[in-house]
């Protein structure tokens, strides 16, 4: 065996190309295969021969799941002395496979974190490449920053050349944490189309699980002033449109909720309201409208508790969203106006004082709010 | 026929009135500023007319009040050819309200009244005085889905009940269901599943005023309750808290307490806290429900949880040629147990004898029997002779395919009411088995008949469903249409009647007795052609 090694090595360091050359990546299936493996690999079958993405990556993150893929010392030695000979040549031939089962198959076994990274780095025309570059760095679970460059490198490209991958890409890692820790260093370089498709895919009501730090928001804080501005100027007309929406679509069927709806993108939508309430007057005239919003759905007819309940918090949240606008933006200034209204809004908060029963700290939080503006005592 | 019947009952409109203003003015129940005004109503093309379908009067606190008038519908909704539909909403001054109330109470005679918008026809309307409904809780409260957020505490209404039900009269089910959904579309009132309050007018007093809520300790045996008041109530009120957990039929925890209005917390150790427990809060001074309800603790969750893969294994379905004609994935189940959190062993036991006792009660009631295991095959006809002896006025209809007059003398003929109708169908599958003609069939059985009895205070009429008349059935009904019930009673037999009690089988009642009736009707009028009639006598 040790004899064999030698041998091969020998014919490797000969002609790593021509090694390389005759590699092949092939897939089949055993005869006596259980229906869900035969399912994935005719999906594959289908999705190779019509280009569909989804079919293909359904398989590949099938096999993930089970056995994964073997890699082979020897292979990797291979690559390894490739890419050190000569790493954009190898860039080439394997981006040139144009497959992404192939992609996968070759780097994802054979290929070391930094291999991957600096293909990210080169420049190739197939966006498939870059894709699968980044997936699997997002797969690799170590926390270094070389990793996180890549992807980073890798996102922004799909971002320029592929915006129909780069949608995908949203949708696909929108609730994946390390992900989300990148997503604001990506978007501050994306251009102005990227950014529009961004604000138009992603679920606005993510919500941020239970006893888990919030990601987005410090993620988003990080960046620089201008970063911030120029995300905000492209993407908050989108984004405060869009949550408007849903809110609405949520009332109408009365989506059900027993807290205030913060989500995982509090902090764009909050900047986002604020790009819209540049003034004193258009603060005041929002607070209002929601006040009174708040106050006539409360005089509605419900079949059940529950539904006016939902209601209840989801005018709370846009109530909410306004105050903390006000207080951060000092947009606030207390007239008599907004003193009663102020008083109205304190006066359902307490005859509805049993829907916080979930959110007790929520409340006492809202009340705050309005007291710190003295909006009430 | 003779009918006794009793005066009948006419409030006075000083009482009405008396009600009405201790309600309005119990600051406890709710200080009251404003009141909605939901007004339901036909308006009669041809007739230029407008009745009332339903309208209440909701009395709440308002932050602030604005008085406003608008209509739910954009224009009138149109229901049939003659008749559109029409909501209106209004929010008024509570001072306003007193004088409709009055006239309500002084125009229960006059069949048209005018409630601020025009005149609106009404039916006769029989004042009721006040009741209390309280929310829903482990229970549906019927009445809750034509009242408005009846969610916390319940609420006291008063009501004028039309006793002519005119506009119920002039639609047919489908007809009714169209404008009700119609109603529903913009407003939760059900007024299908309510639809004796059609035509009423109803004020609704909700207790807004109090907050309660309790909740146990580990070991179940306490219940600790809180109580309070969000506005100020008078001085001298005095209240009382009544707490009763019941299982069984039987009082197993009792609590109360007396408080002011500075509300109460308080502990009732009672040793089972675990059961249904009813809340009721009072006003002592004034001998008011503040609030009702009849809830328990979740001591237990169960689920199934269904496991399954993205692509299953499938199940296989061949048709007699060996082709596939169906496939199924079906999924791994597995039940999911949490709780109680303390076992009584005590409670199998009782559970068990409550079944039995189900059982037996469903038994006597003719709701569920079993025959054919270890009971006589002729108790199953005494019994279905019982059945059909518990007509003394009205109609017996009799469903079965297998029917014959054989049948006929071994049951019905054996029933003591000379005012009874019977109406029965049977089919040509008799005919069909014994190989003869469904005419020589019917012949055969006019010649049985005319030598077994003298048909003396016989009044039966048997039809045959064959070829293209009428329709093909399987079920086996009886029906009972008493003219002394406003519903009737229908049994399934699970058998024919010449197979009572031979075999296996139940006879139960039917949950849904009138469509069934319609059903017979409707085939029993496709069956009069003559080539139906098998044999009549009476009729």
């Amino acid at each position: 065996m040790e004899e064999g090694n030698v041998i091969v090595e020998n014919e490797i360091k000969k002609d790593v190309w021509g090694a390389i050359n005759t590699l092949r990546f092939t897939s089949k299936i055993g005869e006596n295969a259980k229906r869900a493996d035969r399912m994935f690999f005719e999906h594959l079958q289908e999705g190779l021969k019509s280009g569909d993405i989804d079919k293909i990556y359904e398989f590949i993150e099938a096999y993930e799941r089970g056995r994964g893929l073997n890699s082979d010392p020897i292979v990797r030695k291979l690559f390894q002395k490739a890419y050190d000979e000569d790493a954009k040549r190898l860039c080439r031939i394997l981006a040139e496979k144009d497959s992404i089962i192939d992609y996968w198959g070759y780097l994802s076994s054979n290929c070391e974190t930094y291999m991957i990274v600096g293909f990210t780095k080169m420049d190739v025309e197939y966006p498939c490449f870059y894709y699968e570059c980044a997936r699997i760095l997002l797969k690799r679970l170590q926390e270094d920053l070389l990793r996180q460059e890549g992807i980073i490198t890798a996102v922004k490209k799909l971002a320029d050349i592929d915006v129909k991958l780069w949608k995908r890409w949203l949708q696909k890692n929108e609730s994946n944490p390390c992900w989300q820790k990148l997503l604001f260093t990506v978007l501050s370089q994306v251009d102005k189309k990227a950014l529009e498709i961004f604000a138009q895919t992603i679920h606005l009501d993510m919500t941020i699980q239970d006893h888990k730090p919030d990601i987005l928001s410090p993620a988003f804080e990080s960046l620089s002033d201008s970063s911030k501005n120029y995300i905000l100027v492209h993407v908050s007309g989108i984004i405060l449109d869009r949550w408007k929406d849903l809110i609405e679509k949520k009332k109408k069927v009365f989506a059900s909720i027993n807290k205030p709806l913060f989500t995982g993108y509090i902090n764009l939508i909050l900047n986002s309201i604020q790009k819209s309430l540049q003034d004193k007057e258009k603060w005041k005239t929002a607070f209002l409208k929601q006040a009174e919003i708040l106050e006539e759905d409360m005089y509605r007819w419900y079949d059940r508790e529950i539904n006016m309940e939902s209601i209840f918090f989801y005018d709370i949240t846009q109530l909410y969203y306004i105050l903390i606008v006000g207080q951060e933006c000092q947009l606030i200034e207390i007239d008599e106006v907004i003193s009663d209204c102020g008083q109205k809004v304190k006066m359902v908060i307490e005859r509805y004082d049993y829907f916080w029963r979930e959110c007790e700290g929520q409340k006492a939080d809202f009340e705050k709010h309005l007291r710190d503006n003295s909006i009430f005592k | 026929m003779y009918r006794g019947k009793g005066i009948n009952e006419n409030i006075s409109t000083e009482y009405l009135l008396r009600e009405y203003d201790e309600l309005i003015s119990c600051k406890s129940l709710g200080d009251y500023n404003c009141c909605e005004v939901i007004s339901i109503f036909l308006w009669n093309k041809k007739q230029k007319s407008t009745s009332n379908i339903y309208t209440i009067f909701t009395f709440e606190e308002r932050i602030s009040v604005v008085e406003k008038s608008e209509n739910l519908f954009e224009k009138l909704e149109r229901i049939t050819d003659e008749y559109s539909l029409g909501i209106q909403r209004k929010v008024l001054e509570v001072s306003k309200i007193r004088d409709i109330f009055k006239m309500l109470c002084t125009s229960r005679e006059k069949q048209r009244i005018d409630i601020g918008d025009g005149d609106l026809q009404v039916g006769h309307l029989e004042g009721v005085t006040k009741v209390f409904i309280q929310q829903d809780s482990t229970r549906e409260i019927l009445l809750n889905k034509i009242l408005k957020n009846n969610f916390r505490n319940g609420s006291y209404v008063l009501e004028f009940f039309d006793i002519d039900k005119t506009v119920l009269k002039i639609w047919t089910p489908r007809e009714l269901e169209k404008l009700t959904e119609k109603i529903h579309s913009v407003l939760p009132i059900d007024l299908f599943s309510v639809s004796d309050r059609i035509g009423n007018f109803v004020f609704q007093f909700p207790s807004l005023n109090v907050s309660s809520s309790y909740l146990t300790n580990e070991t179940e045996r306490e219940l600790t309750y809180q109580v309070s008041f969000c506005k100020e109530c008078e001085k001298d009120d005095e209240f009382m808290l009544l707490s009763e957990g019941n299982t069984d039929d039987s009082v197993v925890a009792f609590g109360t307490k007396i408080f002011t209005r500075d509300g109460c917390k308080v502990t009732f150790t009672v040793g089972d806290a675990s059961r249904i427990c009813k809340t009721t809060v009072i006003d002592l001074k004034r001998q008011l429900i503040l609030s009702r309800q009849d809830t328990s603790f979740m001591r237990k969750i169960s689920t199934i949880m269904e496991i399954g893969s993205q692509y299953g294994e499938q199940r296989l379905i061949y048709d007699e040629n060996g082709s596939l004609v169906s496939t199924l994935e079906p999924v791994c189940a597995e039940d999911i147990c949490v709780g109680p959190p303390i076992c009584r062993m005590r409670d199998d036991y009782i559970r068990n004898r409550q079944y039995d006792r189900r059982v037996e009660e469903l038994y006597v009631r003719a709701e569920f029997r079993r025959y054919g295991r270890n009971v006589q095959a002729n108790k199953a006809v005494a019994d279905v002779i019982a059945l059909m002896n518990r007509v003394k006025i009205g109609k017996v209809y009799l469903w079965d395919p297998y029917l014959t007059v054989e049948d006929l003398l071994h049951t019905w003929y054996f029933t003591t009411s000379t005012n009874v109708k019977l109406y029965a169908i049977t089919s040509g599958e008799i005919a069909e088995k014994s190989k003869v003609s469904v005419h020589t069939w019917i012949s055969e059985q006019q010649k049985i008949m005319n030598k077994r009895s003298n048909h003396y205070g016989i009044h039966a009429e048997l039809r045959c469903q064959w070829a293209d008349y009428g329709y093909s059935f399987h079920d086996r009904f009886l029906m009972n249409v008493r003219k002394d019930e406003d519903r009737p009673q229908v049994w399934s037999l699970g058998t024919s009647i010449n197979s009572l009690g031979k075999k296996h089988h139940i006879i139960q009642s039917v949950e849904h007795p009138q469509m069934l009736v319609d059903a017979f009707e409707e085939l029993w009028e496709e069956l009069s052609d003559p080539e139906c009639l098998v044999w009549k006598k009476g009729m």
